[in-house]
């Protein structure tokens, strides 16, 4: 079995059903220690050298600037593939073209890595994301939040765990790793922030964390439109520590997040 | 000779082809409040007097196209493919909204450009272009564009970001996909750029049925059908002011000058006619000039946020013999040969912004060598996306000595380390 890393929400696990390949969504960067970038350079890419060394081949996108140059830095355009994905809605015609050149490319991608056999157990399988949706739909009591972000430059479960002292349950994780709310890359994004407003209100969301990377410029104004447009509390996190390498929960983050759960949990004594 | 803005007003000339309205002394754009020009050293000439008014006067005329009934049509980010488009109707004029980038510098930060674009979320981790929200939230810079398009797709994330606030900030745009432009593989079906890159023909498709589009909204707003033929004639126009660049940069023309010069290959300066007789003007000027040997030619790489920094690279003894200002595309011959959305397509493909950074630095390295240049200088804009990687790939092919600076919108404060850094370069290449 192959195993591809595919940083992207736009691809589906179901378009690489059949083909013997494990997919991983995440660059585990809690694992992986990051090489030096220099300043301008999405945090992120600075664990894909450690991610590429342990798959068959990498997915990335044209979905943000950043990661289509990720492709290129790189520097290995056999294992490497960069997805034209059309940020209007109207290219269908490219994303099937597109669509069409990765299978063949998964297809004809040499397996030389013997790790699937760590990653394959991490597949996300996309068709019990419904049944999450209605476990999620379950608990109004316990305090509720939603994280969003481009990719996640940490430990996710170490953030579930903080949250889980605070008493706070993260019952949406829209980071490109995990579910996919709309597309803020899309132009233009009105129905991102629909989509986002209707999860909170199905999923009893009382607070958005906004997680991104200093040069993160697509979610940077994201996370100011969110303030503007849904009806919670929204908290930018911008993961400088994590990028560098310090394990979360770091000082600064630390005091960010408490005093967001703090208010959370004021706002709710209150009542509405 | 280079001199002051008065010296300049001193050399105005008697037979200039601008017309009335837009010819006087510059200093009346200095005491509006263009205080950059201050700061300058121009090219003494008649026909750099009237670049300058020509560059300087581009508000009243897209106010006096507004009052004559002309469609502004805003062209967003794509740098240069979708004015020849709008140069084909007659009731319709483009504009370079994103040209706003300079008002910081120009006006020398006394306006509230970046304060409004900062409250706007929009801050200093962006590229100097965030200027272009706040002259949009102001609406005293420019009027307000009637149609607004913009590329998308394969374009840097800062300008992504900042279109999307705009709409959000009740400007509608239509954005058009540009797609990120990569090497056919073997099986594909493809093309051969000017350029000389091979790409899929796919990619021409799509930007050919994305420029139709467009079209298509331009006829129902100007109630102008466009035909083949117009087109072509705005093709045609748009060679000739390329072929008068080409003179202009094969010449002496100082740098400052001559980025003035090829900016206007990018929407005309919202004048086709005017534009044309300038740059003609211009070019037959500097076709007489003479190399300084003293001066050591360099390459640029990149457009600046402050118009100094091209006094600056001169005073500390280089001279551009070559450029890459981000838009290549813009200044490359067109093939009158094909039908025209062909060519049109053609040119927006060789962006070298949409492509890789290895083809752009490539190609900056050969016209390098080809331009006989001692070394290059990749002058980074702060906070752009595709700059953080230019310097670093360039270094990796080149063979020619590199120096990579970062330019802010006003760079008095950093001006002595600039040019000490300028200097160390220009006197060891």
């Amino acid at each position: 079995m192959k195993t591809i890393a595919v940083l992207s929400h736009a691809i589906p696990n179901d378009w690489l059903e059949g083909l013997d390949v494990a997919v991983v969504r995440d660059a585990d960067c809690a694992r992986h220690a990051p090489v030096p970038l220099r300043a301008g350079v999405c945090g992120y890419l600075a664990f894909l050298p450690a991610l590429l060394a342990e798959v068959d081949g990498m997915v990335l996108t044209t979905s943000c600037d950043q990661m289509r140059r990720a492709a290129e830095w790189l520097n290995d355009d056999a294992r490497v593939f960069l997805f034209n994905l059309p940020s209007t809605f109207h290219q269908e015609r490219l994303f099937e073209a597109e669509k069409v050149r990765l299978l063949k490319w998964v297809a004809q991608l040499p397996q030389v890595s013997d790790r699937s056999k760590q990653y394959g157990e991490e597949v996300i399988d996309a068709r019990t994301e419904g049944q999450q949706d209605a476990r999620r739909e379950d608990n109004k009591e316990t305090l509720s939040i939603g994280v969003l972000g481009g990719h996640f430059c940490g430990d996710q479960q170490s953030v579930v765990r903080f949250f889980e002292k605070q008493g706070i349950r993260i019952s949406l994780w829209g980071c490109e790793s995990g579910e996919r709310v709309g597309d803020v890359f899309q132009r233009p994004n009105a129905t991102f922030y629909d989509q986002v407003q209707t999860l909170i209100n199905k999923r009893h969301i009382e607070g958005l964390i906004v997680a991104r990377t200093t040069w993160c410029d697509v979610w940077r104004l994201a996370s100011v439109r969110l303030h503007e447009v849904v009806n919670v509390p929204v908290l930018e996190w911008v993961m400088d520590s994590q990028c560098h390498g310090q394990p979360f929960p770091d000082g600064a983050s630390t005091t960010r997040l408490e005093a967001f759960c703090e208010l959370l949990r004021a706002r709710r004594q209150e009542g509405p | 000779m280079k001199g002051s803005l008065t010296a300049l007003d001193g050399v105005a000339p008697l037979d200039s082809c601008l017309p009335k309205a837009y010819q006087g002394a510059l200093q009346r754009h200095a005491q509006s409040g263009d205080r950059r020009l201050l700061h300058l050293d121009f090219h003494l000439s008649p026909a750099s007097h009237d670049l300058w008014n020509f560059l300087l006067t581009e508000e009243e005329r897209l106010h006096a196209a507004r009052r004559s009934g002309k469609l502004i049509i805003g062209a967003l980010k794509d740098l240069g493919t979708i004015p020849i488009l709008v140069n084909a109707y007659h009731e319709a004029v483009a504009f370079y909204p994103d040209g706003a980038w300079w008002l910081p510098c120009f006006k020398e930060q006394s306006t509230k450009l970046l304060s409004v674009a900062d409250a706007l979320g929009a801050g200093e981790g962006f590229c100097p272009v965030r200027a272009m929200l706040g002259a949009f939230e102001l609406g005293c810079h420019f009027p307000i564009p009637d149609v607004m398009f913009c590329s998308t797709g394969a374009i840097c994330d800062d300008f992504k970001a900042i279109a999307q606030r705009l709409v959000e900030r009740r400007h509608p745009i239509h954005f058009w996909e540009m797609p990120h432009v990569r090497e056919a593989q073997a099986d594909e079906a493809a093309l051969e750029l000017a350029n000389g890159l091979r790409v899929p023909m796919l990619l021409r498709e799509v930007v050919e049925d994305e420029l139709r589009c467009i079209a298509n909204i331009l006829d129902l707003k100007t109630g102008e059908a466009i035909c083949e033929k117009k087109l072509h004639a705005a093709i045609v126009r748009s060679n000739r002011v390329r072929r008068s660049l080409a003179r202009i940069r094969a010449s002496a023309l100082p740098s400052l000058e001559r980025l003035i010069c090829e900016m206007m290959a990018l929407h005309y300066c919202s004048d086709y006619a005017c534009c044309e007789a300038v740059l003609a003007h211009v070019a037959e000027e500097a076709e007489t000039l003479t190399t300084d040997a003293h001066q050591k030619p360099v390459y640029w790489i990149n457009p600046v946020a402050d118009v100094r920094a091209m006094n600056l690279v001169e005073e500390a003894g280089g001279r551009l013999c070559g450029t890459d200002f981000m838009f290549t595309h813009a200044l490359a011959p067109l093939d009158e040969g094909l039908s025209p959305f062909d060519t049109l397509a053609r040119m927006a493909l060789a962006d070298p912004m949409a492509g890789t950074i290895r083809a752009r630095m490539s190609a900056c390295l050969a016209d390098a060598k080809r331009c006989g240049a001692k070394g290059v200088i990749v002058s980074r804009i702060p906070g752009a996306s595709h700059c953080a990687f230019e310097a670093s790939m360039l270094t990796t092919i080149s063979d020619l000595p590199i120096l990579e600076i970062e330019i802010p919108s006003l760079a008095d404060a950093s001006s002595p380390s600039l040019m000490t850094r300028l200097q160390g370069f220009v006197e060891s290449v």
